[in-house]
């Protein structure tokens, strides 16, 4: 959050915001708030949403994993909320913490691909000549997979579990970042300070990772704001297709799972709440990429959709 | 014209060779034996173990002795003589019997999804750019919304559930090709076609409304309204055909979404496409199945954007000077 400010600055804003005097960080959010309400309850959302990953264990009513026989496919009451699953587990319980796996395996996610994308990107876009033009081809071949078959070709060679997951869902990611910070790159490099910084010499990892590289991250924010909705999806349609996290592990996709399937009639409010959950993480994430979007890319902002 | 389109057809040769090598690339970055990962599951189903001679032989069968550049070449080879690669390594299936049976079914349920979203969107996005702003516009626009917000799969339990529980009618078990049962064969295709429409038209829609919006605000709009046409000759004749150009070259891009889409409605609706099979042979571990499904769908996509862009050379005269 420290270098927030600069990533707005970053942008030519189109306003005299850059001549007034810094805001706080509290004025800040304050001000993203008032123009963008939809943003503000999208952020409010995610942030109950992070807290009860971070605190599954405590809301938790039941282990999310303790399979009771007799209890199996029990409607929701007073005991089970959301009610028990074909193996007596309960729904509540296992959505909490299936939180948990979609935030850990997004932001892992997009953390790994951005970093890469981030340091690809302004290599080859700053550097530019064959490695650049080498970049690029691989970009468009790898933005022309479907983002799940990627996924999955990654999950079948590396084997599925937590982390592999995450790797896969990164490298789908990692093509989008490398191409929007190229292109940031490119604008940036033309800028007087980059031209000043070369003047005094300065070497080429200072260069590409002091000076120009934190001045394209505002876009890219935007961009893996965005992604992690779909970051999330994608994990979730691998779990349910069985290429996900293996069982036990209570997550969202995997609930939705041949599993379920076959009682979905009998217990309905199987398929029905980690759906609900996805499709409300997946919604407030994408309006928030929008507002941030709209925020920092004044272009934007009297855009006709 | 003929020269931009000779760069692109060009330009898809590399780009091809580059995704299968990636494909190749990835499917060999396992670490650890393919060989003994697929024996190792397969005694572990059946209870027994194995010998140093069946690892041997499996990987002389799986081409694994060769080094990687000869196993790649042998691939590509044998995909340009039409016969992918050999065979499964679970059905013993010639690859080319599997591809022959899966392609057409998954390339049917996309021009079905295609043809779907351009009958819904398109009339959408105009009626939406007509009502901007008014509750026609934002009824569609949640819609929209929601179509991209909610997982497909999601979408086709609800969907399922639904079918079941209050109307009382499910779509029938038994995938059957159009030419024997043509009504059949839409009972069950038409869900999944649907479901992946929402979302492609969804797409469709915005982007025709912000083209329309465009268009209606031009000149020469309001000189064909001022000399007395009709709306619907405006709009049909005048505004339509512009605001419909950026359709074209965008939804090449969403082309790969609507594929992704059908590897997970196939394996829901049980429609035996590139898509089931890839998953099936994904769970078995079945890496030559995989490998060429892979590369047959990104070869199809690829395929689809060339074709994409040379229609918009013929349909955006701007382009062919650029």
């Amino acid at each position: 959050m420290a270098n927030e400010p600069t990533i707005v600055d970053a942008v030519p804003t189109g306003h005299d915001d850059n001549l007034r005097p810094k805001r706080t960080l509290a004025q800040n959010l304050k001000r993203f708030a008032r123009r963008k309400p939809m943003g503000a309850i999208s952020a409010f959302i995610l942030i109950l949403l992070a807290l009860t990953a971070i605190f599954a264990p405590v809301l938790a009513t039941h282990d999310p994993i303790l399979q009771d026989g007799p209890g199996r496919l029990q409607a929701p009451s007073a005991e089970h909320w959301m009610g028990t699953d074909n193996l007596g587990r309960d729904v509540f319980s296992r959505v909490i913490f299936g939180a948990r796996i979609s935030l850990e395996v997004g932001f892992f996610a997009i953390g790994l691909g951005t970093v890469f994308g981030v340091s690809i990107g302004v290599v080859s876009g700053y550097l530019g000549g064959k490695l650049d033009l080498i970049t690029q081809r691989f970009v468009d071949v790898l933005m022309g997979f479907p983002f799940i078959i990627l996924a999955m070709l990654l999950v079948v060679a590396l084997g599925a579990s937590l982390l592999n997951v995450g790797i896969a869902l990164s490298v789908a990611i990692v093509p989008r970042v490398i191409r929007l910070s190229r292109s940031s790159t490119l604008t940036v490099k033309e800028e007087m300070y980059v031209l000043a910084a070369f003047t005094v010499g300065v070497s080429l990892p200072r260069m590409v990772f002091i000076h120009i590289l934190p001045n394209t991250l505002g876009p890219v924010f935007v961009l893996a704001t965005g992604a992690l909705g779909g970051v999330i999806v994608a994990e979730a349609g691998l779990a349910f297709l069985g290429l996900g996290i293996p069982p036990p592990t209570p997550s969202w996709g995997g609930m939705l799972n041949v599993g379920a399937r076959g009682y979905m009639e009998a217990a309905p409010w199987m398929v029905l709440f980690p759906g609900i959950a996805l499709s409300v993480v997946v919604f407030t994430f994408s309006l928030l990429g929008d507002a941030l979007r709209d925020i920092l890319d004044p272009r934007l902002r009297r855009g006709g959709s | 014209m003929q020269k931009y389109i000779a760069r692109r057809v060009i330009l898809f040769f590399p780009t091809l060779i580059l995704a299968s090598v990636l494909i190749f690339g990835i499917l060999r970055i396992l670490p650890g034996d393919v060989a003994l990962a697929i024996l190792g599951q397969e005694s572990a189903e059946g209870g027994g173990g194995f010998t140093e001679a069946q690892i041997h032989n499996l990987r002389e069968d799986l081409g694994l002795n060769d080094p990687l550049p000869v196993q790649y070449g042998k691939w590509v080879w044998s995909m340009l003589n039409g016969e992918f690669g050999g065979t499964s390594i679970r059905t013993n299936e010639d690859l080319d019997d599997i591809i022959g049976r899966r392609l057409p079914v998954t390339l049917q349920l996309a021009l079905y999804t295609i043809v779907l979203s351009m009958v819904i969107a398109i009339p959408m996005g105009v009626f939406s750019a007509l009502y901007q702003d008014k509750w026609p516009d934002y009824v569609l626009r949640i819609t929209a919304i929601l179509g991209q917000s909610m997982p497909n799969f999601w979408i086709a339990l609800l969907l399922l559930l639904f079918m079941v529980t209050i109307v009382g009618w499910s779509p029938p078990l038994g995938y059957v090709n159009i030419w024997v049962d043509p009504w059949q064969h839409i009972q069950i295709v038409i869900w999944p076609a649907l479901i992946l429409a929402w979302r492609f038209s969804a797409y469709v829609t915005r982007v025709t409304r912000s083209g329309m919006l465009e268009v209606l605000a031009q000149d020469y709009v309001r000189t064909a309204k001022a000399k007395g046409l009709s709306q619907r000759l405006v709009i049909q004749r005048h505004s339509m055909p512009n605001a419909l150009i950026p359709v074209i070259t965008l939804g090449g891009l969403e082309v790969s979404t609507l594929l992704g889409g059908t590897v997970i409605l196939e394996n829901i609706f049980g429609i035996p496409g590139v898509g089931q099979g890839l998953v099936e042979a994904a769970t078995g571990r079945d890496f030559p199945v995989v490998q060429s499904l892979a590369m047959m769908l990104v070869f199809f996509m690829l395929a689809l954007n060339l074709l994409i862009d040379i229609a918009y050379s013929y349909v955006d005269p701007r382009v062919r000077y650029s």
